[in-house]
């Protein structure tokens, strides 16, 4: 068990749970705002409003009898994505990859019923994943088709490249990559790997899976330092676009690649986590501040100018 | 303002009436801070003795009221065959107080006792104005032969005294000399107890147009069987307060603590139907909790609203909030241990309520009890999982199977004879099936690895709170003083301010730190 001192994590500009909560979220995301991101279904139609590329709705179900209706609803549908609307932290997401005859596979190649497809979303609707047990909606969308650009970085799932926006500058990013102890989810608690990744060009920095360092990955043993993230640009410009989507000031934007559609925001999330520092291998405070301290002028910068100004102060380990 | 700026007043004023409450409550009502503490008591006993006549008798005899340093507490007539006439306790009355014994018929030794409780108040209090009669002259000294002995004892005062206590200690003086004058023997002639000579040195000051009252009491220190009443002048100073003598020292003030126990002119028994009363005073030194004895005077003196206290409720409801008061602690609790230290608990609050469950139950049989309806519980609702239920009924049923699971521990337990299965309905049922329902799905969703990990910080933090909420000291403080409430509360929002690490954050960054070396 190591320890780290308080005041060498300080130095290092790390920011921790506490201070996000009250020095960013608490101050800079307002409560009414949560729900454009907590609930799925508001942010995909946020992000159709202002012209950001999200992944296609299948189905939306809001109520039990809706669920007489699932077969018909999925029939045209190999592949496909459960959530539901309110989830948090990756919960209650169920992915098929395929179907072979009466039966949905998941990625783990596990077998799933239309019944048992049914009571996911039946527990979904009662509120067993969403925040505070609300009762929920179930969002049936399209499966991303990932770019070959991750063969071989993934095992299973979508990678997916979380961005932190700060007052709309996109300050640090990670990729998160699934494995098989994470069950194809995303989550870094769960196993998933993270991958630090330059602001400035996209490029892997280093990576972590259970907050320790790695240099490949467990299951596919492909370095993960080659790893570099197509449409960089494109990828920092849709984060940066959900601060003006949403005015949340501290938020993380989930964005995805698709082989054949681009980089598109999967969710935004209000509270996002702190591995990211580590998978990076910096804090977050340093930039953190500095943007505090453009105060007003911060507000009448451009898109292209945040991002400018994020590239030219980010300084990798 | 700021909100930051608010939140601090908010915080000082709490603290602040928090703080005022305590020192309130522990200077001037006098609660103890801590349970174990004790002050001295004196049980005074006046054991009054007579021979009855054989007509109806009824005695009666001055007892003290509450004095401006001495309180009482708990004061009895005990005597089997007569009735007892508590004195009142009204404010007026307070210098006069009598307590009245009666019997239809009595003849030969009489004996009756009267107890009171006496303890030094944690501080003088003003009682106000003494109203009380003034004294009055004995006309055997306004007439010759003792007239010029007086005059010339005044007069030679008068000369040697500046005000009222000069003089007082002057006369006293004259009167205790191994010498005195031909006046003074004069006046003396036929006064042979300690009394008479007393009401002797009264008249001359009375002469010499002060007021003085006579009054008589006892000096507790301690235990003494036989204790005499001391008599002692009150002497009416220039700056219009009393000031105090013992009728045999010229230096002003009687030993501390004294209990005046009879004042003004009226006799300290009257008896009729009988003669030859004496009265004999034991007393007896004691410690008793502080508490008891600051409740006790409280309720002697009938302040009910003496102080907000909670002891003023009616038994039932005091018992309710001996463990509800505890319930800020656990919350406090709670907060370090996920906010401070970082251990990631299953629900905000259910490690409070399973250390309210701890607490009755005792910790080990609580684990075992816990551990066993939670492990059954899973059990049975990783098979609920599979039939397709909505979450509602779901929950409903593992409700159900927890109290079903609770009432087989308790039958076999009673049947095996094992004494902690009893305790089992102690435990809360709603939040066991949530923590039930919870850990499922925790471990569907996240793996057994999560649920240790919750499980654990939630039991970590119920044994902590068990041992805080279960603190004997801490229940004593908080039940006597909810004003620490008010400072709990404080810690807390200034704990909702603390932008630190976390311990556990020491940990999961210090990969973070070590790159600070390389």
């Amino acid at each position: 068990m190591t320890f780290a001192h308080p005041s060498h994590l300080r130095k290092k500009g790390i920011v921790g749970m506490n201070a996000r909560n009250v020095s960013y979220i608490a101050r800079y995301n307002q409560r009414a705002l949560y729900p454009l991101v907590d609930d799925k279904y508001e942010t995909k139609q946020l992000a159709h409003k202002h012209g950001v590329p999200a992944p296609e709705l299948y189905g939306l179900i809001r109520y039990q009898h809706q669920l007489k209706n699932l077969k018909e609803i999925l029939e045209p549908y190999t592949q496909f994505v459960i959530k539901p609307s309110q989830g948090s932290a990756g919960k209650g997401i169920l992915v098929i990859m395929g179907r072979e005859g009466e039966f949905f596979i998941k990625p783990s190649g596990e077998k799933l019923t239309l019944k048992e497809i049914q009571r996911h979303i039946s527990n979904t609707l009662s509120g067993l994943y969403s925040l505070g047990g609300r009762d929920d909606k179930a969002l049936i969308e399209a499966l991303i088709q990932f770019t070959d650009a991750f063969d071989g970085f993934s095992y299973q799932g979508v990678p997916d490249v979380r961005v932190i926006v700060f007052k709309g500058f996109p300050v640090m990013a990670m990729m998160r990559l699934s494995t098989k102890s994470s069950d194809g989810k995303a989550n870094l608690h769960q196993g998933a790997v993270g991958v630090g990744i330059n602001i400035v060009d996209g490029c892997a920095l280093k990576a972590v899976q259970f907050n320790k360092s790695i240099l490949a990955h467990p299951d596919t043993n492909r370095t993960l330092s080659e790893l570099v993230v197509p449409h960089w640009d494109e990828v920092l410009n849709l984060a940066a676009k959900s601060y003006e989507m949403t005015n949340l000031g501290y938020l993380g934007a989930d964005v995805v690649l698709d082989k054949n559609l681009g980089p598109m925001v999967l969710e935004l999330n209000a509270r996002p986590g702190l591995a990211i520092q580590v998978a990076n291998g910096i804090g977050l405070l340093t930039i953190l501040q500095k943007i505090e301290a453009l105060g007003k002028t911060a507000d009448q910068m451009t898109l292209q100018e945040r991002i400018s100004f994020s590239k030219n102060f980010y300084q990798p380990a | 303002m700021s909100s930051r700026f608010q939140l601090y007043i908010i915080i000082g004023l709490l603290i602040l009436l928090g703080g005022i409450g305590l020192v309130y409550k522990r200077v001037v009502v006098g609660y103890p801070l801590l349970p174990k503490e004790t002050i001295p008591v004196w049980i005074i006993e006046a054991n009054i003795k007579f021979q009855a006549t054989g007509d109806p008798v009824k005695l009666s005899m001055a007892v003290p009221g509450e004095q401006s340093s001495i309180g009482l507490l708990d004061e009895t007539g005990i005597s089997t065959e007569y009735g007892f006439t508590p004195a009142e306790k009204d404010q007026k009355n307070r210098l006069h107080r009598r307590v009245v014994w009666a019997r239809e018929k009595a003849k030969g030794e009489q004996r009756i006792f009267y107890r009171v409780i006496a303890h030094q108040k944690m501080h003088v209090q003003d009682l106000g104005p003494l109203v009380t009669d003034a004294p009055v002259r004995d006309p055997v000294y306004s007439e010759e032969p003792l007239k010029t002995a007086v005059n010339v004892i005044v007069e030679d005062a008068r000369l040697h005294s500046a005000d009222a206590e000069s003089m007082t200690s002057y006369v006293i003086k004259q009167f205790i000399r191994k010498e005195p004058s031909q006046n003074v023997r004069f006046i003396l002639r036929d006064k042979t107890s300690k009394l008479s000579r007393a009401k002797a040195i009264q008249q001359i000051l009375l002469a010499a147009h002060l007021e003085v009252h006579l009054i008589r009491g006892l000096v507790l220190g301690e235990s003494n069987k036989y204790q005499k009443l001391v008599p002692a002048f009150l002497v009416r100073n220039s700056s219009k307060d009393w000031t105090a003598f013992l009728t045999d020292k010229p230096q002003p003030g009687v030993p501390d603590p004294f209990l005046a126990w009879q004042r003004g002119g009226v006799s300290l028994i009257d008896l009729e139907g009988g003669k030859k009363a004496t009265v004999r005073f034991s007393v007896l030194r004691d410690r008793r909790p502080l508490l008891s004895v600051v409740q006790d005077s409280a309720k002697q003196a009938g302040q009910r609203f003496a102080s907000f206290s909670i002891y003023n409720l009616p038994i039932e409801q005091q018992n309710a909030f001996r463990m509800l008061l505890m319930v800020p602690f656990g919350a406090l609790v709670v907060v370090v241990l996920r906010n401070l230290v970082g251990i990631k608990t299953s629900g905000t609050f259910m490690p409070i309520l399973l250390a309210m469950a701890f607490l009755q139950t005792q910790l080990i049989t609580g684990l075992v009890i816990f551990a066993l309806v939670i492990g059954a519980g899973l059990v049975v609702r990783t098979y609920l999982s599979r039939l397709d239920l909505l979450l509602v009924p779901r929950i409903s049923a593992v409700v159900i199977v927890v109290i079903g699971i609770m009432v087989s521990a308790s039958i076999i337990g009673h049947m095996l004879q094992l004494e902690f299965a009893r305790s089992v309905t102690l435990f809360p049922t709603i939040i066991l099936a949530w923590t039930v329902e919870r850990l499922s799905v925790l471990w569907e969703e996240d793996g057994g690895r999560e649920v240790g990990i919750q499980m654990s910080g939630s039991l970590i933090t119920a044994i902590v709170c068990y041992f805080v909420m279960g603190n004997f000291v801490l229940q004593y403080m908080v039940f006597t003083f909810p004003e620490w409430l008010f400072i709990v509360l404080a810690i807390i929002l200034l704990l909702g301010q603390y932008t630190g690490y976390r311990l556990s954050e020491l940990r999961r960054f210090s990969p973070l730190a070590k790159g600070e070396d390389a």
